[in-house]
């Protein structure tokens, strides 16, 4: 498996459950657990977005940087697993409309994810 | 008494200590060295090694026991002389054969194919496995009857397949694939075998939420080559690269020209910033010709936080060191040489040679590392002198053990190396705890008050004990408990903070997983610099925790 330099991937509420299934099917192992950290814009739940930070397998960032490839892996993902896939281009699309990436730079400059949060103007919900 | 330890040195300390001298009696624990390559691999299934800085960590070795393999289990499976010890199985009905010691497994209708070897592995033991295929035609995996290896059977590829892993379930070794693929599909494979491996060892599945293994201060890229991209030029300026013989003997040094007293020359970056902590920037100089220059170094984003330095400029390279703490928020840094008059340069127009440009911490200006660090990407940068370490993301980053039986035991040391570089938010950087959060052992960087470091030692009851460190902050910590004796201690860099002897209640520790850099609640994520984590069982004596804190010392930079 080759992995990525770091990537951080912002998701809304709304599409995280659908889109941890799909990092689960995408790669068996590597990507089943992603987007659990949790983000509000006020630090505090309900979380409204959620948040993965770190090395992915390349096949899977080469995925969800594309509406049509995502679509299209994903559901030979899904048809591998004997499975009708359940999503249209329209809500993969849509999904991916959902989401933030950003590849450790910003306008040129370095980003961590810490500061790729502070842009999207969230705070992380340090539960505990 | 405990009397495996030598070397004992002045006030108990040696630089000669193997930490795998605490555990010479099977003590339960755990010893994670991030320096130590041959500990790491960068998935969780022990596939892929780390071998290289800035790779993830998916699985990290306990050392304690010294990565020591129990005997072969597999029978007749190295280079196979007929099929003793090997049984078939499965729907697809399949056949084995042996021909010039490669066994080659067929089935003879569709369905499953299964290769049964008398070799039984059990559940919650890490194994080292392999399996070399010569040729296969279907997807094929290996795993224990019944069960998978780590979560699922593992996918064998073809040529040398190695694993570590725990199998879910006890069982038999079985190659082939339980689900249900065409006939004639076959695999070939020999090199079979299976070694326990013990240890608590760490792993973390998720690829995203995996720490990366670094040895990077210097926060600039680059830094010997001014006339990259990465630098810019604002009012232009000429670079001539590898002109000068550097201070370290290397002809990379750079020759930048002024043609106009307005010049700047200038590199935006900074990795990632921490608002409101000190930067240190340092760079050499030197000229033929001009008698000043000024280095500067300013907040990008706002033209705040502007620190600059008037240099005497003279023929032999002089290193300058500036130091500012950066208080705007969203900060990004701009570091460089500046030859406006305004700002301290001469009048005239001309060359210097510039070499070795670093961006720290501040905080790192106090380890035990070179003043320099030569980095030319995110992932190529020098790493002797530089102490190893694993960086959480304060994110999502976190690695956990299956269950370490602490049971038989009220006490416990553990001593770590960190750097802890934020104060925003309670983290953990280790924790071991029972139903209810209670029996913990752990480490907090910081905890809930934030501002410090925390121990927590306890029984039914919790005792957690807590002295005040500012991120961001380099420390050996050493923490001390006793659930019988009423006793918590925190010390910090080998000096005691803090203790308490309020009760810790009744009863042992647990028999739990132990979570490096996030609690078990996959919440609390540290951010911060890991560079060794050791865990103990049983009380440690003056000498030992004294020497212990100066190996992990060694291993972080630290000097006590």
């Amino acid at each position: 498996v080759k992995y990525t330099p770091n990537i951080t991937l912002v998701v809304t509420t709304a599409v995280a459950v659908n889109l941890r299934e799909l990092s689960r099917r995408l790669d068996k192992g590597d990507c089943d657990g992603m987007f659990t950290a949790k983000l509000s814009t006020s630090g505090s739940l309900p979380a409204t977005h959620f948040i993965s930070s770190g090395h992915v397998p390349s096949a899977y960032l080469n995925a969800v940087t594309n509406n049509v490839r995502l679509y299209n892996i994903a559901k030979a993902a899904w048809e591998a697993d004997g499975d009708v896939f359940p999503f249209t281009q329209t809500q993969v699309t849509n999904a991916l409309s959902n989401c933030s990436l950003s590849d450790g730079t910003f306008n040129g400059e370095p980003e961590g994810p810490h500061q790729m949060i502070a842009r999207l103007g969230l705070k992380l919900i340090n539960e505990g | 008494m405990y009397t495996g330890l030598t070397n004992l040195g002045l006030n108990g300390r040696s630089s000669s200590f193997n930490p795998a001298n605490l555990f010479v009696k099977n003590e339960q624990g755990a010893w994670y060295d991030p320096s130590d390559f041959s500990s790491m691999y960068q998935d969780s299934a022990g596939t892929t090694p780390v071998t290289a800085v800035e790779q993830p960590v998916g699985l990290l070795l306990d050392k304690r026991l010294g990565l020591v393999r129990g005997a072969e289990l597999v029978v007749n499976g190295a280079a196979p002389v007929g099929t003793t010890g090997w049984s078939t199985g499965g729907s697809g009905v399949p056949t084995l054969t042996e021909s010039g010691g490669v066994l080659t497994l067929t089935s003879t209708g569709v369905g499953s194919l299964v290769a049964t070897n008398t070799g039984s592995l059990v559940a919650g033991t890490t194994y080292e496995i392999t399996v070399n295929v010569t040729a296969k035609n279907a997807v094929m995996h290996v795993r224990t009857a019944g069960g998978g290896l780590d979560a699922s059977p593992l996918t064998l590829n073809v040529g040398l397949n190695r694993f570590i892993a725990t199998p879910s379930i006890s069982g038999v070794l079985n190659v082939g694939n339980v689900g249900s693929v065409g006939a004639g599909s076959t695999i070939s494979f020999n090199g079979v075998s299976a070694k326990a491996l013990p240890g608590n060892h760490a792993l973390q599945a998720t690829a995203a939420s995996r720490p990366v293994l670094s040895a990077r201060y210097n926060l600039l890229t680059k830094s010997e080559q001014f006339d990259n991209a990465a630098w810019s030029v604002v009012l232009g300026a000429a670079v001539t690269p590898d002109t000068v013989l550097a201070p370290d003997g290397t002809l990379t040094a750079d020759t930048i020209t002024f043609a106009s007293t307005d010049y700047r020359y200038q590199q935006i970056n900074t990795g990632s910033p921490i608002v409101g902590k000190s930067y240190t920037y340092s760079v050499s100089v030197w000229s033929p010709t001009k008698a000043k220059i000024c280095v500067r170094m300013v907040n990008s984003a706002d033209g705040a936080d502007e620190v600059k330095q008037q240099v005497n400029l003279s023929a032999g390279a002089t290193r300058i060191t500036l130091t500012r703490a950066f208080t705007g928020a969203g900060n990004s840094i701009d570091i460089g040489v500046d030859n406006r008059t305004a700002v301290g340069a001469d009048a005239i127009a001309g060359a210097i040679y510039a070499w070795g440009a670093d961006l720290r911490l501040t905080a790192d200006t106090a380890l035990n590392i070179p003043a320099y660090q030569r980095v030319n990407t995110a992932t190529d940068y020098d790493t002797a002198g530089f102490p190893h370490y694993l960086k959480f993301d304060g994110v999502d980053d976190g690695m956990a053990t299956g269950t370490v039986d602490f049971t038989a035991t009220d006490k416990a040391t553990a001593w770590a190396g960190v750097t802890k570089l934020s104060d925003a938010a309670r983290a953990v950087v280790f924790r071991h705890e029972g139903g209810g959060g209670a029996q913990r052992i752990s480490f907090e960087a910081p905890n809930s008050s934030l501002g410090n470091y925390e121990f927590v030692s306890g029984g039914t009851l919790n005792v957690s004990v807590a002295s005040a460190s500012v991120a961001p902050i380099t420390s050996v910590l050493c923490g001390i408990g006793d659930i019988a004796g009423d006793v918590a201690t925190l010390r910090v860099n080998g000096v005691q903070t803090a203790t308490s002897a309020a009760d810790q209640g009744t009863g042992s520790h647990a028999n739990a997983a132990l979570y490096v850099g996030k609690s078990p609640a996959a919440t609390l994520p540290f951010n911060g610099r890991l560079y060794g984590l050791i865990v103990r069982g049983v009380t440690s004596n003056a000498a030992q925790i004294a020497q212990t804190e100066t190996y992990v010392a060694q291993k972080t930079g630290v000097v006590l």
